[in-house]
């Protein structure tokens, strides 16, 4: 590679936060490390920018679909003002959608009126009802809702060593997506209660306190001989989230209703008119943990063979038993694991570079010179992700929270002084202490003095945080 | 200079009270008074006699008997005023969720 060579401005905008889970860490950092050529730089769109900061004009703007799925928040109109101008000066600008089935006119008009050129989407059905304005003049392309990182597979314990025989968390889908939404909790439960009745020991639970974050999830995925699951999605179009609210206040009334007493009073015939599916990232988790999966029998991405490599669940659980005695032949399906193995995660084919291909593809020419502006948010951006990667994230999330009392509440808690920052409350001196202590005591007075004027932190009740280094 | 366990309890526990989460000062409070501070988990425990239980506000209660379109509209109106609109979300605990 030619050293001299400007590199592509790449600028991904996200919306990570304390409780993210890997995959979306693990989607941002895959463009860092597979676009050669590149200078990737990650902006929180909560994150305060200094105004030399501001003019930068990417070669390639990335909004990421943690960034897309506050669209449905009151604050979505300051959310697209602010970096719209970023957008405006960029060269391209990709959108990568999840969920796009819910509340999808808003997420069409934002692809208007930010003239995205290219469409990531992991929905490959009825496309022209979720985009109706976007589908005529931009490129849509499929992409997936979770790819295989290319480091070697994890080891894992055979199957005749693991203690639980059929695991899996799901979670009750809320209302507002239909009877298809239900589906996944229904057939986890249904077949955790034959296998239960079978002999099997079963660990599956669609209780939200039930579910495991981060490394823990791998560990029990990795404990399970079985798993069960389908494909993720919707099948009530709901193009601006009328029907959510409509539903969440239903329920605040009536907390037992059951989901046909909320579709006559919500969705009366409105529900099963499309059916909305993608492929969960589930299935690529099972296959790296070496977890033989239980699938409603589908197409999964035109690699996956019944029997071959899962075990096929009829969408009536006609062949319960039969998947059940499959379930007893540990040998057979320790094969199956193999072949899903080979499928998914050795193939290479659903690597973390063919999302950056499919982000990317055609879409960098020449890159352009480095301007001012970039080398100052670069600094700013690098500095700011570094302030949090040697305080950690605990720290890092506490300062942002100091930031938050002193601007809101500086005659309560916090006096603030000239020079910054007088605590008075024992919480907020002992964070200040421990920034001190650090040397962030300058980042701090810079974060205070950007969000004071800034319009979307005035408003946002969340605390942001950089993406990681590695 | 890395944290510590007991500066990550305490951290948990200054965090708690700023955004004055009913959940973490629970947690907070359920600590010991040395792993915490004396000062601090004073003033855990008077944060925790205010916050907000999420659900219970009376105006949460009210807002929800409005039709549909009226909260939708009521929500983004109120970020006319930011401060206004923090005072509320603060008061219904429902700062820590998703609007």
């Amino acid at each position: 590679m030619d050293l001299n060579r400007p590199l592509h401005k790449v600028l991904v905008i996200h919306a990570l936060r304390p409780t993210s889970r890997q995959t979306t860490i693990d989607h941002l950092l895959s463009f860092r490390e597979h676009l050669v050529g590149a200078d990737v730089q990650y902006l929180h769109f909560q994150q305060p920018l200094p105004s030399d900061c501001r003019e930068v004009e990417p070669d390639l703007v990335i909004v990421n679909y943690d960034y897309l799925n506050y669209r449905f928040s009151p604050l979505w109109p300051y959310m697209r003002r602010r970096h719209k101008g970023i957008a405006d000066r960029a060269r391209k600008v990709v959108a990568i959608a999840q969920d796009d089935f819910w509340a999808c006119k808003l997420l069409d008009d934002w692809c208007m009126d930010w003239d995205v050129d290219r469409i990531l989407t992991p929905i490959d059905s009825h496309r022209e009802v979720l985009y109706p304005r976007s589908i005529e003049t931009k490129e849509f392309r499929t992409g997936l809702t979770g790819y295989v990182r290319s480091a070697p597979g994890p080891t894992t314990t055979p199957l005749t060593e693991r203690p639980i025989d059929l695991g899996q968390r799901v979670r009750d889908m809320p209302p507002h997506l239909g009877r298809l939404a239900q589906e996944k909790a229904l057939q986890a439960t249904i077949l955790a209660d034959a296998a239960r009745r079978a002999g099997f020991v079963v660990d599956v639970s669609t209780r939200v306190e039930d579910s495991f974050l981060g490394r823990d999830w791998f560990d029990f995925l990795a404990s399970c001989k079985f798993t069960v699951g389908m494909k993720g999605g919707a099948s009530l179009h709901d193009p601006v989230g009328l029907i959510h609210t409509r539903v969440q206040s239903h329920l605040s009334r009536h907390p037992d209703a059951t989901f046909d007493e909320i579709e006559a009073h919500c969705f009366p015939g409105r529900d099963m008119k499309n059916e909305f599916t993608a492929i969960s990232p589930r299935l690529f988790e099972s296959a790296s943990a070496g977890t033989c999966q239980v699938l409603r029998r589908e197409d999964y991405l035109g690699v996956l063979e019944p029997w071959r490599d899962y075990l096929p669940l009829e969408p009536d659980y006609s062949n319960l038993s039969q998947v059940l005695d499959a379930m007893r032949d540990l040998e057979r399906c320790t094969d199956i694991v193999a072949n899903a193995r080979r499928a998914l995660v050795e193939s290479g084919l659903f690597d973390y570079s063919r999302l950056v291909d499919a982000a990317t593809e055609g879409l960098l020419g020449a890159p352009s010179p480095t301007t001012e502006s970039w080398s100052h948010l670069t600094s700013y951006l690098e500095r700011s992700g570094g302030i949090a990667e040697e305080a950690g994230p605990r720290l890092h999330d506490a300062c942002l929270h100091l930031v938050t009392e002193i601007i809101d509440r500086p005659r309560s808690r916090v006096t603030t002084d000239p020079d910054g920052l007088e605590l008075d409350a024992q919480a907020a001196r002992l964070i200040r202490c421990m920034a001190d202590d650090r040397g962030f005591a300058p980042w701090l007075a810079e974060q205070v003095g950007l969000s004071r004027s800034d319009p979307l932190f005035l408003r946002a009740p969340w605390t942001w945080r950089p993406i990681p280094s590695s | 200079m890395s944290l510590d366990a007991s500066d990550i309890i305490r951290l948990r526990a200054a965090i708690a009270v700023l955004s004055a989460n009913r959940h973490d000062l629970m947690w907070a409070s359920s600590q010991t008074v040395e792993s915490v501070g004396e000062e601090l988990m004073t003033e855990v425990l008077s944060t925790l006699e205010f916050a907000a239980v999420p659900g219970q506000s009376r105006l949460l209660r009210v807002t929800v008997r409005l039709p549909a379109w009226m909260q939708y509209m009521g929500q983004r109106a109120v970020l006319l005023f930011p401060r206004i609109a923090r005072r509320i979300l603060r008061a219904t605990g429902l700062h820590h969720q998703m609007y």
